[in-house]
C-alpha cells in the first residue's frame, strides 16, 4: 500500500511536469491590407407602386457605387446570397420585412448565416411612401464587431432626394468605420476644354466628377484654381484682361472679383486654413515669388523672396508649414519654410529647409489633411515623365504612386486623406502621352481610375472639404 | 411689264422679308433657350436647393446585443470603453462621514491632529503664530519644512507597515512574472536550446501566416495599439489542428479578424517533431513598417 502511494505520487509529480510546457511564442506584424467584404440586399419594400421597387433596387446599387468609390469596401454580389434571402423570406412565411426590417437581432441565427457566407459588414433598410414622400429605414451591422454601428431613419424624402440620402448615409458610414469625415458631400474644382481649340475654363462637379458646371466662360485661358477651407470660395487665375491676374469665385452668389492684378504673375492661389489669406504667386522683374493677400483684398505682401523661382505655395493644414516650389539652386525642388503666425492675417517665415533632392523637377506639393504626408509631381529624366510621390514633412519616407502611366501630376488629397485626385496623360494603360484627364486613386497608389466629366482636356483638379454639414 | 415687275418685286422682297423674320424668329428662340440654360445654372450654383428630408437616429440599443452575441468592445475603432461608474446608479457621490474640513485648509501635513498632540506646546504654538503674523514668510518656512518632515516620517512608517505585508506577494507575483517573461525571450530568441530546425521553421512560420494576414483598412487598426495573441496547434503535415484566442486584444473586429485569417490559411510550413502537434503562440499586432 505503502509503495502503491508513493508510486501514484511519482506518475503525478512526472505528470505534471509533462504538461507544463511553454508554448512557443511568435511576434507577427505587418499586415497586408484588403477591403471590406459588405453586402447590400435590396431594401424591403413596406407597400407597393413601381417607384418604390425602383427605390429599392436603386437605393443598395447607389451605396454599393459610394462604397466602392472610396477604396475601402468590397460589395459582394447579390447571387452570394439570394438563396439565404429566399430561405429567410420562406422561414418567415412571406414576413419578410418582419424578419428583415425590422427584428433584425432578434434571430441571432440570421447573422450567424451571414457571417458563413464571409460578410463583414451588413446593410439593410425598409422603404416605405405615403402621401408622395418616402420614408427609409436603414441599418448597418458589423459582423466582426456583432455590432450595429449606424442605423438612421430618413422621412419626408422626395424622389430627387433619394440620391442625397444615400450620399448622406454612405457619408456617415465612411465615418462610423474609419473615424474619419466622408467625402460624397465634397467637390472638385478643375480647368477643363470642352473642345481641343478652345480656352481651358474653370469647372467644379462632385466627388466623383458628375453633376459638372462650368463657371466661367471667357474668351481667355483660366488656370490654378483653388478651393478655400469652408468650401464656399474658389480662387483662379485669368486672362481676361490680358495679365494673369487673381479672382476669387462666389458658389453662393455667382459672383466674381479681381483680387490681384499686379504687373506679371499673379497665380497659384493656396487658401491658409480659416481663410484669413492667400498665398500667390507674384513676379517682380520676371522673377517669380511668393506672396500673401487677403481674401478681401489690400496689398499683397512678399514671404518668399530670393534667387530663382519661388512658387506652388501649399499651407499646411495644422497652419505650421509652407511647401513650395523653390529653383534657387537650380532646378525645382520642394521647400518647406516653417511658419510664424503673428497675427490671422500676418504671417511670417522663420525657417526655410529643402525637402527633396531626388529627381530633375518637383512640383506641386499638396499636403494631407492631417498634415503627415505632402504629394507631389516629380519629373524623372530616366523615365521622361512626370509620376507622383508623396513625402513625410521632414523630406523622409519617399514613396512613388505612379509609374508608366505617362505623365501624372497635380495631385490634391480628398478630405478623409484615403485618396487623390489628380490629372494624367496616360492613353488607356500604355506609357503614351495623350490630353490630361482626372484620375483618383487611393493613398497608396492603388486602384487608380479615370473620372470621366466629359470635357476634351480636363486638369489641375482640386478637392474641396465635405459641403453640406450638418 | 411693270404690274408683272412690281408683282415681282413684291414677291422677292416678301420673301426677304420672311427670310429675315426666320432668321430673328430663330435668333429668338435660340437667345432665349441660351437665357434659360443661363438662368438655371447660375440658379444652381447660387441657389443649391436644400434637402428637406429629415434624419433620425436609430439608437443601438434597438438591436439585442445578447441576441448578437456582442461583446462591450467599442464600436468605433478608436473610441476607447467607458469606465465603468464606481457609484450605485441611484445614490449620488457621499463625502466621507468624519471629514475634517481643517485637513483640507491648512498646508499640507501642518494641520495633521496627532502631530500637534506630538508637539505639546500650546504656547509656543501660540508665539508661532505671532511670530507667523510679524514674519510670514520665516514661519512659514519653518510650518513648511516642518510638516515636510512629519510627512516624510509617517510616509516612512507607513511604507514599512506595507512592506512587510507586500513583500511575500510582490516576490513571488514578480518572480514569477519575470520567470515567465524571460522564458518567451528566451524561447523567441532561440536562446532556450532552440535547434536550427525550430529556428528556420520560425522563420517559416513567419512568412506562411504573414501571408494570410490580412486586415480591412477600414477600420483603421493602422494605429491602433492592440496585440492578440493566438494558440495554434499544427501538424506533423503542417494541417491547423487547432486555433484558439489566448489573450485577446480588447478590439473584438481585430481578434475576428486575425482569427479568421488564421482559419484561412490554407498551407502552414512542416513544423519539425518537437514543435508538431504541440501549441504555439502568435502575438499580432497591426502595425506597418
Amino acid at each position: 500500500m505503502k509503495y502503491l502511494f508513493l508510486t501514484v505520487i511519482i506518475f503525478l509529480n512526472i505528470g505534471s511536469k509533462l504538461s507544463a510546457y511553454t508554448p512557443l511564442v511568435v511576434d507577427i506584424d505587418n499586415p497586408n491590407f484588403r477591403k471590406l467584404t459588405v453586402a447590400l440586399p435590396k431594401f424591403f419594400v413596406d407597400g407597393s407602386g413601381k417607384e418604390l421597387k425602383d427605390l429599392a433596387k436603386k437605393g443598395p446599387e447607389e451605396l454599393s457605387r459610394l462604397l466602392v468609390f472610396s477604396g475601402l469596401f468590397n460589395v459582394m454580389s447579390d447571387s452570394a446570397y439570394s438563396d439565404l434571402i429566399v430561405k429567410m423570406e420562406k422561414k418567415s412565411k412571406g414576413k419578410q420585412i418582419k424578419l428583415l426590417g425590422d427584428d433584425l437581432g432578434k434571430t441571432g441565427i440570421d447573422i450567424q448565416q451571414w457571417k458563413a457566407l464571409s460578410v463583414e459588414s451588413l446593410t439593410y433598410a425598409k422603404i416605405s411612401k405615403e402621401s408622395g414622400e418616402y420614408t427609409l429605414e436603414i441599418r448597418t451591422i458589423d459582423l466582426n464587431r456583432n455590432k450595429l454601428i449606424l442605423g438612421k431613419k430618413y422621412t419626408k424624402v422626395k424622389f430627387s432626394e433619394f440620391q442625397l440620402v444615400m450620399r448622406r448615409y454612405a457619408d456617415l458610414l465612411l465615418e462610423a468605420y474609419t473615424g474619419k469625415s466622408g467625402i460624397f458631400n465634397s467637390k472638385l474644382v478643375f480647368v477643363g476644354k470642352r473642345k481641343s481649340k478652345g480656352f481651358k475654363q474653370i469647372f467644379i462637379s462632385d466627388f466623383d466628377g458628375s453633376n459638372m458646371i462650368q463657371v466661367t466662360n471667357d474668351k481667355s485661358p483660366h488656370l490654378s484654381p483653388a478651393w478655400s477651407d469652408d468650401g464656399r470660395f474658389i480662387s483662379f487665375t485669368s486672362y481676361r484682361d490680358g495679365n494673369p491676374d487673381l479672382y476669387v469665385y462666389e458658389l453662393a452668389t455667382a459672383k466674381i472679383r479681381k483680387l490681384a492684378s499686379y504687373k506679371g504673375l499673379n497665380s497659384g492661389g493656396n487658401w491658409s486654413p480659416g481663410d484669413q489669406l492667400i498665398a500667390f504667386t507674384g513676379s517682380v522683374a520676371g522673377n517669380a515669388e511668393i506672396y500673401y493677400i487677403s481674401p478681401k483684398g489690400g496689398k499683397r505682401v512678399a514671404l518668399i523672396k530670393g534667387r530663382g523661382l519661388d512658387v506652388d505655395p501649399a499651407f499646411s493644414p495644422n497652419k505650421k508649414w509652407m511647401a513650395y516650389v523653390s529653383g534657387r539652386f537650380g532646378n525645382p525642388h520642394i521647400f518647406l519654410a516653417s511658419l510664424n503666425w503673428k497675427s490671422d492675417t500676418s504671417v511670417s517665415v522663420t525657417k526655410d529647409q529643402r525637402l527633396t533632392y531626388a529627381g530633375w523637377y518637383n512640383a506641386t506639393p499638396a499636403w494631407s489633411p492631417n498634415s503627415d504626408k505632402i504629394a507631389f509631381a516629380g519629373y524623372d529624366r530616366e523615365t521622361d515623365r512626370f509620376d507622383l510621390f508623396m513625402m513625410n514633412p521632414d523630406g523622409k519616407k519617399l514613396e512613388r504612386l505612379t509609374l508608366r502611366t505617362g505623365d501624372n501630376e497635380s495631385p490634391s488629397w480628398s478630405p478623409n486623406g484615403q485618396m487623390l485626385v489628380f490629372h494624367s496623360s496616360r492613353v488607356g494603360k500604355s506609357n503614351k502621352k495623350g490630353s490630361p484627364h482626372l484620375y483618383i486613386m487611393n493613398r497608396d497608389g492603388s486602384a487608380q481610375r479615370r473620372l470621366h466629366v466629359g470635357l476634351r482636356e480636363a486638369q489641375t483638379p482640386k478637392w474641396s472639404k465635405p459641403l453640406l454639414s450638418d | 411689264m411693270k404690274p408683272i415687275l412690281i408683282g415681282k418685286q413684291l414677291q422677292t422682297s416678301l420673301s426677304q422679308a420672311s427670310e429675315n423674320q426666320m432668321v430673328l424668329i430663330l435668333l429668338g428662340v435660340s437667345l432665349f433657350f441660351h437665357l434659360i440654360v443661363l438662368v438655371v445654372d447660375t440658379s444652381m450654383l447660387s441657389n443649391p436647393s436644400k434637402p428637406l428630408f429629415q434624419e433620425w437616429e436609430i439608437e443601438a440599443s434597438l438591436i439585442s446585443e445578447d441576441t448578437l452575441s456582442s461583446s462591450k468592445d467599442s464600436a468605433l475603432p478608436d473610441a476607447k470603453e467607458a469606465e465603468e461608474a464606481k457609484v450605485a446608479k441611484n445614490i449620488l457621490p457621499q463625502l466621507p462621514k468624519k471629514f475634517a474640513i481643517k485637513e483640507k485648509s491648512s498646508p499640507e501635513g501642518v494641520g495633521d491632529g496627532e502631530v500637534v498632540k506630538k508637539d505639546d506646546k500650546p504656547k509656543e504654538k501660540s508665539t508661532d503664530t505671532l511670530e507667523t503674523k510679524n514674519k510670514p514668510d520665516e514661519a512659514n518656512k519653518i510650518a513648511k519644512k516642518e510638516a515636510l518632515e512629519r510627512l516624510a516620517k509617517e510616509r516612512l512608517r507607513l511604507e514599512k507597515k506595507f512592506a512587510k505585508k507586500n513583500q511575500a506577494i510582490k516576490s513571488s507575483s514578480l518572480a514569477r512574472l519575470k520567470q515567465q517573461k524571460d522564458l518567451e525571450n528566451k524561447l523567441s530568441s532561440g536562446a532556450l536550446g532552440l535547434g536550427k530546425a525550430e529556428n528556420k521553421y520560425i522563420g517559416k512560420l513567419k512568412i506562411g501566416i504573414g501571408r494570410c494576414y490580412d486586415i480591412p483598412s477600414a477600420y483603421n487598426f493602422a494605429n491602433a495599439d492592440i496585440q492578440t495573441k493566438i494558440g495554434i496547434v499544427v501538424s506533423k503535415k503542417g494541417e491547423l489542428i487547432k486555433s484558439r484566442i489566448v489573450r485577446p486584444s480588447g478590439d473584438l473586429a481585430f481578434d475576428n479578424v486575425v482569427y479568421k485569417a488564421i482559419q484561412d490559411c490554407v498551407s502552414l510550413p512542416i513544423p519539425p517533431s518537437s514543435l508538431a502537434n504541440k501549441e504555439i503562440h502568435l502575438n499580432f499586432n497591426p502595425k506597418s513598417f
